[in-house]
């Protein structure tokens, strides 16, 4: 159990950075993560997987 | 252990996150010059975010099974590139169940004068021609179809060509030493006194003479965008002479007409020959007059008669004339020939067929605000009549009734692949009308494209249409090493 919170903890970590990233990158270079990506489904992966992870971690 | 595990969980998330960052950039910067993107028009549910849909709707309608087809022309279709490319090839799957005789995509490479670059995607005219007359293929899709074998190569037929009436030309820039030999300069003010609107263009003949012109402008003020007046002047399809006068004035669209001044060219020491002078203005600037010492000067294709113009006669060589209104007050019957051009509508265009005569039709009406467009020139007078150049091969041309004996193009006939058939245009990318965020260090590029369908209307009782399926976009441009190469060489 502990295990998947540690994983859902890296894996809201890189949704962060990924979040960050993908809007720096996009407000440069215009199409260049949305040609590919749409990222509302990234943002929403983001809050779920963010969570799971209180309620994994309120719950261990 | 845990510790392990955890890194091990990061290792592997962030080399995916770079993995992905790295697929982008690599999709977006195409490393080696090429990109391929495919949307199918026909299919409504799906998006592209490099080939965006069809517009406007009103031209749409959505037929048995889910599939889109076009009832209007013309409809438009923008493609976006994440970076600079220098050539498009479009590769267009469509269904023509009517038997639409001429369609045509083009690029949009000016967006003052709403220049479009179009190229053919099916000619019915020219397919019907390849099957009945003798033809000749060069290079790059060039062929040389003639009534009578005369030619036996299409270098043959350049170097000593035939008279510019027995020829008509399809995408195809045929290049003719127009010289007429019984011209003499007049030396008399010739004057346009009819308000023009918008761009245009007009051709004019100069022997011994200056090329001498005056407009006389005025602002209109409809929008509030700036509104330059650009004047070019072209000798064999090569820009000699360029003039610009600024909009100072605030940027208002109060509808206040105010003077913009003139401009005048006055050019001496000009070879003898056909001149094609251009006026790059939006639609808020009246040329409230021409006055020319040359006595040759026909408008080329289209022509706004402001608001304003009265008792208008004006003589043509094209086959069909269109008209069409955006005012109610200038709602009329306008003669054609013997024909009766009925304008009872606003923002829809009429046709009318001109009479097959040896000489020009004449059209003549009553109020201005109308904007007259065909296939061939437009002058105010018998006299002024010139047309340097030679016939477009379209629709609307009769090959016999015209003498046509010889017809040059760069054409492909489109291929069959099942129920569809496949057409090819190739575009240069290098010098179009490309829109871009300003802010940004990408070039993200959004280019317009045109379908253009003569005879199609959305507002006719014909149940007539055409259906376009996938379309490939195969972009070309130069690769990341030529460009670090370039930055190399330059440096030497």
């Amino acid at each position: 159990m502990k295990k998947i919170n540690f994983a859902f903890q890296e894996f809201f970590y890189v949704l962060s950075g990924s979040l960050v990233i993908f809007s720096l990158l996009e407000l440069t270079w215009p199409g260049v993560v949305l040609s590919c990506i749409n990222l509302n489904w990234v943002l929403i992966s983001w809050l779920i997987i963010g969570i799971l992870n209180l309620y994994l971690t309120k719950n261990l | 252990m845990q510790n392990i595990f955890v890194w091990k969980i990061r290792l592997i998330l962030w080399l995916m996150l770079i993995i992905a960052i790295g697929f982008l950039l690599y999709q977006a910067a195409a490393p080696i010059g090429r990109a391929n993107y495919t949307y199918d028009f026909s299919q409504t549910d799906k998006a592209n975010y490099f080939i965006n849909k069809l517009t406007p709707k009103e031209r749409l309608k959505i037929i048995n099974n889910n599939i889109q087809a076009i009832v209007g022309e013309p409809v438009y279709f923008s493609l976006n590139t994440l970076r600079k490319f220098d050539k498009a090839k479009i590769i267009l799957q469509y269904q023509n169940p009517d038997d639409l005789p001429f369609i045509e995509i083009g690029l949009l490479k000016d967006k003052t004068i709403w220049n479009y670059d179009l190229k053919p995607v099916v000619n019915k005219t020219l397919n019907q021609l390849i099957m009945a007359w003798p033809v000749i293929y060069g290079e790059n899709g060039k062929l040389l179809l003639q009534r009578e074998k005369k030619y036996q190569t299409i270098v043959d037929f350049l170097k000593n060509p035939p008279t510019i009436n027995e020829i008509a030309t399809y995408n195809y820039d045929f290049k003719n030493n127009y010289v007429l030999p019984d011209y003499q300069p007049t030396g008399q003010d010739n004057k346009i006194a009819h308000p023009l609107r918008g761009p245009y263009q007009f051709w004019t003949y100069v022997k011994n003479e200056n090329l001498n012109l005056e407009f006389v402008f005025s602002d209109i003020n409809k929008n509030k965008d700036s509104d330059p007046i650009e004047l070019n002047l072209y000798y064999r399809d090569k820009l000699i002479y360029n003039k610009i006068l600024n909009d100072s004035g605030a940027p208002v669209d109060d509808g206040r007409k105010i003077d913009r001044g003139k401009l005048r060219l006055d050019i001496g020491n000009l070879a003898e020959g056909a001149y094609k002078v251009e006026l790059r203005v939006n639609d808020d600037i009246i040329t409230d007059q021409i006055i020319s010492k040359q006595s040759k000067l026909s408008f080329i294709n289209c022509l706004w008669l402001a608001d304003g113009a009265k008792d208008i006669e004006l003589k043509t060589d094209s086959p069909f004339v269109s008209a069409q209104t955006i005012n109610p007050a200038s709602l009329q019957t306008i003669k054609v020939g013997g024909n009766n051009l009925i304008l009872n509508k606003t923002y829809r265009q009429f046709d009318a067929v001109c009479p097959i005569k040896s000489e020009l039709a004449s059209i003549k009406f009553e109020k201005g605000d109308v904007i007259l467009s065909g296939n061939g020139v437009f002058s105010f007078n018998q006299d002024s009549f010139i047309k340097p150049v030679v016939k477009k091969l379209d629709n609307s041309i009769d090959v016999n009734a015209n003498g046509i004996n010889y017809v040059i193009a760069k054409y492909q006939m489109p291929k069959e692949e099942g129920t569809w058939q496949i057409a090819e245009a190739e575009f240069d990318l290098t010098n179009t009308y490309q829109e871009g965020p300003a802010y940004q260090l990408g070039s993200t590029n959004k280019m317009n494209f045109l379908i253009s369908i003569p005879g199609l209307n959305a507002e006719d009782d014909v149940d007539d249409k055409i259906i376009f399926g996938k379309t490939t976009v195969k972009l070309s441009g130069r690769s990341l090493l030529d460009k670090i190469k370039a930055i190399f060489y330059e440096k030497n």
